[in-house]
């Protein structure tokens, strides 16, 4: 038998027989695709502009190992549609089924995953990692970033305006006090994905959770965003994080 | 359509339409193609050829990961879209590169994505008059703005001279505007760092990583050396834990061997990320080695031969055979890897056994006279070391320091250029590396050796960096491209300037070394030649003439440290105690009237040692010469009461005379440790390294007494302390004499500077 292709957009069990679906989405906005394969399919979305192309950065590439779902054979990724995105197209060489390809509610937390709850095997929101893993916790769970020489995780960049204030805050895991602190290190980067000033301060742009803070202590720190920053984007070092929240500081007069 | 006709005929016969052009009139008329998936190299790439573009000619192409459908000139990034056989077999394993066009396309290509980074630079160097003239610049580079941007040369393809080329930074070892600054210059690696968040900044992901291992750390004491004594080094009778300065592991103990590779793989499993493509493996700072009976064996050579433990590649074979192995088993599993080891002390001298195709051992010819090359006078042993590590059969890689000491303008590139055509000819060129001052600012002018640096050589590390790419060059023709590029109409004074202190640096014969001193070296290149009016007119001249603000800025910042230099130089009355050379002295020196002690420099008033300029109580006059070989000091001791002298006890054998005696303190450059010879006036001798009188060499010494004074006069074998006056010509010594007149005893010095601190011993030159 010929291999087919099955996709679907918005409408669960509608079977498609093409090896592309176009969707019109709007930018800068949370989606999720979720699908199911029967074994762990490549993927790709690719994004078109306006004019039906595809500028830098207007391509994300997943393995479904890193995106399981919950249930099994489902496969689930959360993602921010780039800046310039008119309409998406999803595309694969593998056989998936049930493809749903819808935008993602309204979140206080602008960054995605923050609890980590797509799954002990999803990165979603964390697709740069080294020497890190998500693993089941007693309630939850969590991001283990070792402490080893090269562990660490880059959290996806978070679409931001130039002038408005973030606020960064985590929850640990697990009881006691561990052996290092956890670092999170903040970055703005520019339209075109350049960090933006020249990293040598780079430690000025950090927040650290003391190992010697209670798990759940309600410490956070604001960051503002520089003239030209488009997105933000979070190096996370040496730890365990139950949960890792971004949100933005609302000016006075706004609504919460 | 005349007009249509004349054009077609014009492109028929010349090559103006040959021509790439991706701007006009201010509007993009071209894109920027990547694949789907790029690499860090291919996204750096194409962001620079995107915001180069656009800076010269006032607009932005836009980049995509497939090309659009308009009829525009499209250039394509990244052996996707372009893999021309040929070319990439010509290219090798190194990251070179491959410019092609084809009509309304541009390919820029190799089998390296760091390749096309390259070519994206050489593109505009070619093809615009771009320059990034030092790391720390308003606005980062300098170019003629152009809204017709167009490129012409677009058909070129070429490979690196070295695989490898790193400025490796000093003194600050994360620098990122430094890093980038090396990157847009065909740098395409960045040394070692300390902190974990370095490795995950945006500049790493485009240089080639490197993890750092010490082998000894492996097996920490703790978890070893208990049950496993056996792993580490035999020494006076027991096995020694392993110290970074200390004893080493032994190299020999299969059994060890085993227990880290286990480590080593180990960590590999725990540290390794897909960027790292490259494994240093370090050992200690120290000829401390394990002495056990196997480790002391003579080793069978291929050849049938036995190579015993008095030869000098002893050592550098035993290591390397254990460095092969534990490469070997580290391949096994990661066999994308490539390992990497120093040549340095031991394993300087190339062993009789090949070294794993797949290591690097870098080798550090240092310290050497910086102003010629190394098969110049003096610097030969550099040359022959180099000669047997090309005939090792080891991939070979070069460790220099061309940029230390660059807070004086040393126009090292000349002797640079010509190492490198050296190295190359003998068949090096996979890796080089040089240290290199990050363009870090700090206050006051004292310790703003780094920037300052940067203020005055930042055209000499631009002239390295295209050396490194192609060593063919020559570095009078690239100082001049420079010049042109940067200073525009003040090229001129700017040249005239550089081109005074090249000629005044290369008239004097003095050595030129990483540790020059910028105040001294201004001193005698620029104040004693008489040149500092000139040159001082020179650089304000340049100012003047400077057209862009940031040209400007970057001349001031030139005068401010060639001020600084100035005004220190005059402050600081040349410190340095020269002696005077008497080739024949060794034939009458020893003999206290010989006329050749009428040249010799001489050193007077004594201060009594730790009271900060407090007058000896009698007077002492010491007076220098050397031939090369051997240092010649002779003391004259001014005694009101000669007596005193016969009442003391004679010295214990080998130890140091307690009653009267002069001492002489010496510390060559490069040595850990300093030397101390004693003679009393009854002519015993006591020579100890530091406080180790267990040490000893074969000195003279001679005495005699007058009516009121007494003398000694000491022959010291410089060569025989390591002092190689060929590759440096400085000394710190210390002349002390100590006077025990009844109760009291008096040490007495040069300047007062107390014994057995060496750091405080006198700087001193042994003039040629
Ligand atoms: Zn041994």
């Amino acid at each position: 038998m010929k291999k087919i292709f099955f996709l679907a957009f918005l409408l669960p069990g509608t079977l498609l027989n093409a090896a592309d679906f176009n969707a019109e989405v709007l930018p800068a906005a949370k989606y999720r695709v979720v699908l199911t394969a029967p074994a762990p399919p490549e993927w790709q979305i690719r994004f078109t502009d306006a004019d039906g192309n595809i500028p830098l950065g207007g391509i994300l590439n997943s393995r479904g190992e890193r995106y399981r779902g919950t249930e099994k054979n489902t496969y689930v990724r959360e993602f921010y549609t780039p800046h310039f995105a008119k309409k998406a197209t999803l595309r694969t060489k593998d056989k998936v089924e049930n493809v749903r390809f819808e935008a993602v509610g309204d979140s206080k937390y602008l960054n995605l995953n923050p609890e980590f709850r797509l799954g002990s095997d999803n990165y979603s929101g964390y697709a740069r990692t080294t020497q890190s893993v998500i693993r089941k916790g007693a309630d939850g769970n969590y991001l283990e970033v070792s402490d080893s020489r090269y562990g660490m995780t880059l959290t996806d960049p978070v679409p931001v305006t130039p002038g408005r204030t973030y606020r960064v805050s985590l929850r640990r895991e697990g009881p006691g006090v561990p052996k290092k602190n956890i670092g999170v290190y903040i970055r703005f980067l520019d339209k075109t994905g350049n960090v933006l000033d020249n990293q040598r301060n780079y430690w000025k742009q950090s927040f650290t959770f003391y190992s010697n803070w209670k798990n759940d202590f309600p410490a956070s720190k604001q960051f503002t965003a520089p003239p030209s920053a488009a997105f933000l984007e979070c190096l996370l070092l040496d730890g365990k994080f139950a949960a890792f929240y971004l949100t933005e500081e609302k000016k006075r007069g706004e609504a919460r | 359509m005349k007009k249509t006709l004349a054009l077609l005929l014009a492109c028929a016969v010349s090559s103006a339409c040959a021509a790439f052009q991706v701007s006009s009139q201010g509007k993009s008329v071209s894109e920027i193609i990547v694949p789907e998936e790029p690499s860090e190299e291919l996204l750096f790439a194409a962001r620079e050829l995107q915001k180069w573009i656009g800076r010269i000619s006032g607009a932005e192409p836009a980049v995509f990961h497939a090309p659009t459908k308009q009829n525009n000139h499209k250039i394509f990034l990244g052996k996707e879209f372009y893999a021309p056989e040929d070319d990439f077999r010509f290219i090798g394993e190194s990251d070179g590169w491959v410019v092609r066009r084809n009509g309304k396309k541009l390919f820029l290509s190799g089998p390296k994505d760091g390749g096309v980074i390259n070519a994206v630079f050489l593109l505009f160097d070619r093809n615009t008059d771009l320059i990034f003239p030092r790391p720390v610049m308003d606005g980062e580079a300098l170019f003629t703005p152009d809204p017709d941007l167009t490129f012409r040369e677009t058909d070129f393809r070429g490979r690196p001279s070295w695989n490898y080329r790193e400025f490796g930074l000093v003194h600050a070892h994360f620098d990122p505007p430094t890093s980038l600054w090396a990157r847009r210059n065909y740098s395409n690696s960045r040394g070692m760092f300390y902190h974990k968040y370095h490795i995950r900044s945006t500049l790493d992901l485009f240089f080639s990583g490197v993890l750092t291992y010490e082998l000894g750390r492996f097996l920490p004491n703790e978890k070893y050396f208990a049950e496993h004594p056996g792993y580490y080094a035999w020494q006076e009778g027991k096995r020694k834990k392993y110290e970074h300065y200390g004893p080493q592991l032994c190299y020999t103990d299969r059994e060890g061997r085993e227990a880290l590779v286990r480590e080593m793989l180990a960590a590999l499993e725990r540290d390794l990320t897909p960027e790292i493509r490259k494994i240093h493996f370090g050992f200690g700072d120290t000829w401390s080695l394990c002495n056990c009976p196997e480790c002391r064996k003579p080793i069978p050579l291929a050849d049938g031969s036995q190579l015993t433990p008095d030869d000098d590649a002893f050592r550098s074979t035993q290591y390397f055979l254990y460095l092969n192995a534990v490469v070997e088993a580290m391949l096994k599993k990661y066999p994308h890897l490539e390992a990497e080891t120093l040549g340095y002390l031991y394993a300087a001298v190339p062993p009789r056994v090949k070294p794993h195709p797949k290591l690097t051992v870098i080798y550090c010819p240092y310290p050497k006279n910086d102003k010629i090359p190394i098969d110049g006078k003096g610097n030969e042993k550099w040359n022959v070391r180099s000669r047997d590590w090309a005939k090792s059969g080891a991939r070979v890689g070069i460790y220099e320091y061309w940029g230390d000491a660059s807070d004086f303008p040393r126009p090292v590139a000349d002797a640079a250029a010509e190492n490198l055509r050296i190295w190359n000819k003998l068949g090096i060129h996979h890796f080089l590396s040089t240290e290199t001052y990050p363009d870090v600012r700090r206050t006051p002018p004292e310790q703003d050796k780094l920037a300052g640096a940067w203020d005055v050589s930042a055209m000499e590390y631009w002239v390295l960096s295209r050396l490194m790419l192609d060593s063919s060059r020559n570095p009078s023709e690239l100082r001049n491209e420079y010049l042109k590029r940067v200073y525009g109409p003040a090229a001129s004074p700017m040249r005239e300037y550089y081109e005074a202190i090249h000629k005044a640096w290369h008239a004097d014969r003095r050595i030129s070394m990483y540790n020059d001193n910028a105040v001294e070296c201004a001193e005698l290149y620029i104040r004693r030649p008489g040149m500092e009016k000139t040159l001082r007119e020179k650089l304000a001249a340049a100012e003047k003439l400077a057209g862009r603000d940031t040209v400007k800025q970057l001349v001031r910042n030139h005068r401010e440290r060639f001020e600084f230099l100035m005004r220190s130089a005059a402050r600081s009355k040349p410190a340095i105690f020269e002696i005077p050379l008497a080739a024949d002295a060794g034939k009458t020196a020893m003999d206290f009237d010989a006329p050749v002690w009428n040249s010799a420099s001489r050193i007077e008033n004594f201060k009594i040692t730790g009271t900060r300029g407090k007058n000896a109580a009698v007077q002492t006059s010491v007076f220098f010469l050397h031939d090369r070989r051997n240092l010649y000091v002779r003391f004259r001791c001014a005694e009101p009461d000669m007596k005193h002298l016969d009442l003391q006890k004679a010295p214990y054998p080998g130890r140091l005379p307690p009653g009267d005696r002069v001492e002489l303190f010496l510390k060559t450059a490069d040595a850990k440790t300093y030397h101390h010879f004693a003679g009393s006036p009854s002519g015993a001798k006591y020579e100890a390294e530091g406080y180790n009188h267990r040490w000893t060499v074969a000195w003279d010494y001679a005495t005699r007494r007058n009516k009121d004074s007494w003398e000694a006069v000491m022959r010291i074998p410089l060569d025989k302390l390591g002092l190689r006056i060929t590759v440096n010509n400085k000394c710190r010594i210390l002349p002390v004499r100590h006077r025990v007149d009844g109760q009291n005893a008096e040490t007495s010095s040069h300047a007062g500077a107390g014994p057995h601190m060496p750091a405080a011993f006198p700087e001193m030159l042994l003039k040629e």
